[in-house]
């Protein structure tokens, strides 16, 4: 039987995101975290700019507390998608899958859910990416940690550029109309400025008032 | 970082997660908040008052 498009997409993504689950198996426990301590943040948090963060903070001899604040203030966006995400799910959805639904809840899945255009399969390519995504991120996750300097680290080869890649393919049906379009260019705009004066985690949280600035002038994205 | 504080950070991931998929987007929908918006005063009187200021 063939896959559907948005399966194979979502397939795909969770592969390229699976090359950072392997950089961050590699730099959690080069910060002192155990193998355990990786996979387990990996399954149980899995949001991965946040793991990044607070690994970072920690490796650089940061406190507890400020790994919490830096990890959980960029945690706070994946907020903002359950808003969208929750428009996805239909209504006779059981609880599990609706708390699951909330565990997906990540900047990819949200993406390629919102990238379908027909409605009917937002869901289902949410589904799709936040699974693949999992999958991959914790697979990698285990192989960075337990493989650790024998892999050295991915971005060496030049595979972190294949997510922001990805991920602006996902982005350009918005970018197709008009209010799309400024809010990407307000958000990244407000980000950029705000990337050398604040903190992890202020800069992409602002950057949601570029989308609020183009629905206010020039109203939301069409159905 | 503690397991302890590991697991206040999932926690604290899972509840901004939650907050958006159960909270926030069907805040607007729940009939208590509509039963409060409609105790507000109507917006038509909400602006003459607001210019009689």
């Amino acid at each position: 039987m063939p896959i559907s498009p948005h399966r194979r997409d979502a397939i795909v993504l969770g592969i390229a995101v699976g090359v950072f689950g392997v950089a961050f198996g590699v730099l959690a426990t080069t910060s002192g975290f155990s193998v355990a301590q990786a996979v387990a943040m990996s399954l149980l948090v899995f949001t991965g700019a946040s793991q990044f963060a607070a690994a970072s903070v920690i490796g650089a001899g940061g406190s507890a507390a400020a790994a919490l604040a830096s990890a959980l203030l960029l945690a706070a966006r994946n907020g903002f998608y359950g808003i969208s995400v929750a428009k996805l799910v239909p209504p006779d959805t059981p609880w599990w899958k609706r708390v699951a639904t909330a565990q997906l809840t990540i900047d990819e899945s949200t993406a390629l859910g919102l990238a379908q255009q027909d409605p009917a399969k937002r869901y289902d390519a949410f589904l799709a990416g936040g699974l693949s995504v999992f999958v991959f991120w914790n697979l990698g996750t285990l192989l960075g940690a337990v493989g650790g300097d024998a892999i050295g680290d991915p971005a060496a080869l030049g595979l972190d550029a294949a997510f922001p890649a990805g991920f602006i393919a996902l982005m350009m049906p918005a970018l197709r109309h008009r209010s799309g379009l400024l809010a990407a260019v307000a958000g990244a705009g407000i980000a950029t400025a705000l990337i050398p004066f604040t903190r992890p985690g202020i800069p992409v949280l602002a950057a949601a008032l570029g989308a609020v600035l183009a629905f206010v002038t020039l109203g939301p994205l069409p159905e | 970082m503690s397991w302890a504080a590991l697991l206040l950070l999932a926690t604290g991931a899972f509840a901004f997660k939650a907050a958006g998929n159960f909270g926030v987007g069907s805040v607007a929908a729940n009939p208590i908040v509509v039963g409060l918006g409609r105790l507000l005063p109507p917006a038509s009187w909400r602006r003459s008052s607001s210019t009689a200021h």
